[in-house]
């Protein structure tokens, strides 16, 4: 369960005025379920993610969670460029304290996971998005968290990518939950039984998903 | 937060930190190996190319040595604590804005990379300082003494003194990065005024308390003193120790105080 009590968060934009994403915004997810974060575009939906993962501190509010959540997992992936795939994945688990034969085993199921096969030992600015997607969801895999947050990275990569999701995600079901942004309906029909919607700086529980969906759906 | 169903082991937050200052500790040595050809060799290029240009400079107008301290070594006791100051002092904003990507693991702090570039590069200069002295000794140059525990004080005041500058210089291009082309004119001139072609005591009486409100010059002059027992020595561990203590005091508050601006992600 987690439980989002009183949000309120603002960014300083360019300009120095202040932009406000959440204005006394509350909701509770409930357990067990896989979540669908919606939400136009800019409405704050990889902020909410962003603060859910403790990256991001709110400006007041509490967010309450009974199980670990991992780092959003964006397109970008939250790699440095200069380095291969390998060397990044060793820094993200060597910052989580693992130990060096913990790394190796891990490591080599990443490389497995991602699929990427030699690009593993290529420097990341010269992969393509769809296998930085790849890599940071084969990254993310790895760990052992009770929520995965995943910011709209079915949208990339290819249908073998999207079956390693969703294989991936399924095994993970029985354990693990995921919190989802996606503007992919289909997507989000076949992960989610419930969805949060951003709206006008609150957040809405919505427990039916096709009634959800509706208002975002473009078909 | 149940910390335990990640199957992590529970650590105490100075290991999360230091955990993360040694993977990018790693992360610039190996980025330092592999951008350029010849690795590690790059770092001692440019203190050996102002000791040989100021050796020569010296060496022209007929001068061997300065307050009786052999050039190169005048130049080298100058010239590494300088370069480790303006690394650290200067590199920190660009390690932070490095690491960037990484701020999407909540275990990375801003602070992190500020403080792994200060690692990286007093590990550079204890290579440099050694390697250099060593040449030097085995050339006959006269070395007369080693005061190895005065002179790490020194330079760990001086790594301190750098390090809360470089949060300061790490706010101040975050919040705002126009004033990128300024810091290089801050630094600079204190290559010019730091001692590390003179000696205080060469300066002129009536001039010297001013640059004297330097604390480089007070960490050259110590650095010498160090090596050399007959150097007149104008520094004052104190007078580094105060300048320490109040950048990093005003490094850290100007680090908390914009936590939330430095985290966020643009």
């Amino acid at each position: 369960m987690i439980k989002i009590s009183h949000l309120d968060k603002a960014y300083r934009l360019g300009n120095g005025r202040l932009h406000p994403v959440f204005q006394d915004a509350s909701v509770t997810i409930p357990p067990d379920v896989n979540v669908a974060i919606l939400g136009a575009n800019g409405a704050g939906k990889s902020t909410l993610l962003r603060l859910l993962a403790g990256v991001d501190q709110p400006d007041g509010g509490r967010i309450a969670s009974t199980g670990s959540l991992s780092w959003p997992v964006t397109l970008r992936g939250g790699f440095l460029p200069v380095m291969s795939g390998r060397e990044n994945c060793w820094v993200v688990f060597s910052i989580h304290g693992y130990s060096r034969e913990a790394i190796r085993e891990k490591l080599a199921k990443v490389h497995e996971i991602s699929g990427i096969g030699e690009y593993f030992d290529e420097p990341v600015k010269n992969y393509s998005a769809g296998m930085r997607v790849r890599l940071g969801f084969a990254l993310c895999m790895a760990f052992d968290y009770d929520y995965f947050l995943l910011d709209e990275i079915t949208s990339v990569g290819d249908a073998g990518f999207r079956d390693t999701c969703k294989t991936w995600l399924r095994a993970r079901n029985q354990k693990h939950n995921i919190i989802l942004v996606s503007h992919q309906m289909n997507t989000i029909r076949q992960f989610c039984q419930v969805a949060v919607v951003v709206q006008d700086h609150k957040l809405t529980l919505v427990e039916d998903i096709e009634e959800a969906i509706a208002p975002f759906a473009d078909d | 937060m149940n910390p335990n169903s990640t199957g992590l082991p529970r650590r105490k937050p100075p290991q999360v930190q230091w955990a993360v200052i040694h993977a990018l500790f790693v992360r610039n040595l190996s980025a330092q190996f592999g951008q350029l050809r010849g690795g590690i060799a790059w770092a001692f290029v440019e203190p050996l190319m102002q000791v040989l240009l100021f050796t020569f400079l010296f060496y022209l107008r007929g001068r061997h040595e300065l307050g009786n301290i052999p050039i190169p070594m005048l130049v080298i006791t100058g010239v590494a604590p300088f370069i480790l100051f303006r690394q650290v002092a200067h590199g920190g904003a660009r390690a932070f804005r490095q690491a960037d990507a990484l701020f999407n693991y909540r275990l990375v702090q801003p602070v992190d990379p500020v403080l792994s570039n200060g690692l990286h590069h007093f590990v550079f200069f204890i290579f440099t300082l050694t390697v250099f002295t060593s040449v030097c000794h085995i050339l006959h140059f006269r070395i007369e003494q080693v005061r190895f525990l005065e002179l790490l004080v020194n330079i760990g005041l001086l790594l301190i003194l750098a390090l809360g500058l470089s949060m300061l210089f790490t706010v101040l291009l975050t919040v705002l990065p126009e004033a990128r082309r300024f810091v290089p004119f801050f630094i600079r001139p204190l290559f010019f005024i730091s001692g590390i072609f003179f000696t205080a005591e060469s300066l002129p009486s009536d001039i010297r308390p001013y640059f004297l409100l330097n604390p480089l010059l007070h960490a050259t002059e110590i650095t010498r003193s160090c090596f050399y027992y007959s150097y007149t020595s104008h520094g004052r561990l104190d007078f580094i120790a105060v300048c320490a203590a109040a950048s990093l005091t005003a490094g850290m508050l100007a680090m908390r105080l914009n936590h939330k601006r430095l985290l966020q992600d643009d």
